[in-house]
């Protein structure tokens, strides 16, 4: 005898349904037994009914106790995610020592200054342009060289001259205007040079 | 000739076709159950050893199983067949044994097998064919009645058996029942006043069947309340096995005859029980199990007669203790106790406060002189392993066996309802 029969049967019948479990079905059968029995006739059709009822009854226990089942493996599956998902979490909060990383990764530090920052089409991109400024640098290095040299401009030498001084030409007084012209070139040559 | 031989022909055809249609005619069952003679021990397992005594089918229907069973027997009966009936008998018999033993501390199985035991054995006298028995019958019931063979030596066993079940049943009970008696009908203080004593109960109750239900902890002590709420149980699980009311009262009868002859034997033991107001204490407790009998309609079960010497010794505990006339008094009322335990009490008798005077040893003396043609036992403690002798007479059943169908979560497919 279970310490549960100290509640009236009558209790099974004001439950929430879906708290309901067997024993609850039992008390409700035993208490519409018993008021059958009180009406009963000894008729066929009482007797047909007191059983259609045992039947109904019948099917509410089945049901009654596949939803408890039921109800009882969801709750343990979510059990089981619960503390599976705490484990989970539990690791990666851990020190890195423990940490593990997959294959083909790179560990970085965001406080590293020296840290890897550009994508390698970023640096390609510098790259060219860089080579390209050199290619320049040396054509106009060259230029400058054969201007220096006599080969290319006018036939009028090229003097070296001072910055201070005003460059003395032995020019051509034909060509005056384009040693003036020629001055105001090299002048400027000059003045990049002195910059 | 051959015209008029169509036109009969066609007259029939005609006849057929205007016949009105039979109205379906329910099928008119016998009120028996036949089960193939290879199947008599699945009929048995599944009907006897596996059966659970909580069920739809079983509480709806009192005495269901017991009755399923007799309508085997019917059918084993009208086959004639004599081997059958007999191997189904024993089998019967021998189960209800295996299970009785099984579960032999299992309250509810212990109380489902009485109940369905005695149902049987009521099914053999109802159906026998003794007149004796045919009383209460219905027309119908008494063509039921058994047609070939006389099982009243199989009622016999069947009846001992019942007596078995009874015994054990009453002992479970007791073991459950018996540490609440002491602390809840004698030490509980429920009465107004400041406890002179503090309560020491049993802290545990002591048979592993019982769960720890209701309000108790397992340390606080037990109380009349736990007391009837047990007797509830008791009640409670019978009724729904759909045991006789009769049979009923007895179980409830022994039940209280323990509490009251337990209760005698530790007041005649303990000087602090032996108080005024102890007195009162009782005869209130008294009054809560008469008034559990009158709610449960078990007046007629004379379960208030066994309660008798313990009134008596609450009586005495509160009366005056000093006069010619209390002299007087104590003999007439005290009529079940013995002169031994009288004298005991009187001398036992504790005041509570300095006000109240002991009982003197010349009153005593008095009462004793009073009491000496009075033949009692010499022996100071009641026997509270007495047990009443237990009866089933015979009650008849209003259930038409023809009306019975199987509900089909006993899983007895494979029997066939004729």
């Amino acid at each position: 005898m279970e310490g549960r029969h100290d509640s009236s049967p009558m209790q099974a019948f004001d439950k929430d349904v879906l708290e309901m479990t067997c024993e609850d079905v039992y008390d409700i059968s035993y208490v519409i037994g018993r008021d059958l029995l009180k009406v009963n006739t000894g008729s066929r059709e009482c007797s047909d009914l007191q059983f259609k009822i045992v039947r109904v009854l019948e099917m509410f226990e089945t049901m009654v106790n596949k939803y408890n089942l039921s109800l009882e493996e969801l709750r343990m599956e979510l059990e089981n995610m619960k503390r599976e998902m705490e484990r989970v979490v539990a690791e990666g909060s851990s020190g890195d020592v423990n940490t593990t990383v997959g294959p083909n990764k790179l560990v970085v530090d965001l406080k590293d200054p020296n840290r890897p920052r550009f994508t390698m089409q970023e640096l390609k991109e510098v790259l060219q342009e860089r080579n390209k400024l050199k290619a320049q640098l040396l054509l106009a290095q060259e230029e400058l060289q054969l201007y220096k040299s006599g080969v290319l401009g006018s036939e009028q030498k090229m003097v070296e001259v001072n910055l201070e001084t005003l460059p003395q030409s032995e020019a051509a007084p034909s060509s005056v205007v384009e040693e003036n012209k020629e001055k105001s070139t090299i002048q400027k040559l000059f003045s990049f040079r002195q910059k | 000739m051959k015209d008029r031989l169509i036109k009969r022909l066609q007259d029939q055809i005609k006849a057929i076709h205007t016949h009105k249609a039979a109205p379906a005619v329910p099928k008119e069952y016998l009120g028996m159950l036949e089960y193939k003679k290879e199947n008599e021990s699945r009929l048995i397992r599944t009907l006897i050893l596996e059966l659970k005594p909580r069920g739809v089918g079983v509480l709806m229907i009192p005495g269901l199983a017991a009755h399923l069973l007799f309508m085997c027997v019917r059918h084993a009966d009208y086959l004639n067949d004599g081997n059958k009936l007999k191997s189904l008998m024993n089998g019967i018999i021998s189960a209800i044994k295996e299970v009785i033993t099984n579960q032999q501390e299992s309250f509810e199985v212990l109380s489902f097998w009485l109940s369905n035991t005695y149902h049987f054995l009521n099914c053999l006298k109802q159906y026998s064919g003794d007149e004796e028995f045919m009383k209460h019958n219905t027309l119908r019931q008494n063509k039921n009645c058994l047609r070939n063979f006389d099982l009243s030596e199989h009622r016999q066993i069947l009846s001992d058996l019942a007596i078995n079940i009874y015994h054990q049943f009453i002992s479970v009970m007791e073991d459950a029942l018996f540490p609440m008696i002491i602390p809840g009908m004698l030490e509980h203080e429920s009465l107004q006043g400041i406890s002179s004593m503090k309560p020491t109960g049993f802290r545990k109750r002591s048979n592993s069947v019982y769960e720890d239900g209701g309000d108790h902890s397992g340390s606080e002590p037990f109380s009349v309340t736990d007391i009837l709420q047990q007797l509830d149980a008791s009640h409670t699980s019978m009724a729904q096995h759909g045991m006789e009311p009769q049979l009923q009262g007895q179980v409830i009868r022994q039940l209280f005859f323990l509490i009251g002859a337990t209760s005698v034997n530790s007041i005649l033991l303990r000087k602090d029980l032996c108080s005024c107001r102890k007195g009162m204490q009782i005869r209130c407790n008294i009054s809560y199990l008469e008034e559990w009998l009158r709610e449960k309609d078990l007046q007629s079960s004379c379960a208030m007669e066994t309660l008798g010497p313990l009134s008596q010794v609450a009586w005495l505990l509160q009366v005056n203790k000093t006069t010619d006339e209390d002299a007087a008094e104590i003999k007439q009322r005290c009529s079940e106790l013995s002169p031994v335990q009288i004298v005991k009490i009187l001398n036992s008798y504790t005041p509570i406060d300095d006000f109240e005077k002991r009982v003197t040893p010349s009153f005593v003396r008095k009462v004793q002189a009073l009491l000496q043609e009075r033949e009692g036992s010499s022996q100071l403690m009641m026997d509270s392993q007495y047990r009443f002798q237990v009866t089933f007479p015979f009650c008849s059943s209003p259930q038409a066996l023809e009306l019975l169908q199987v509900p089909s979560n006993l899983r007895l497919g494979f029997v066939t309802r004729i």
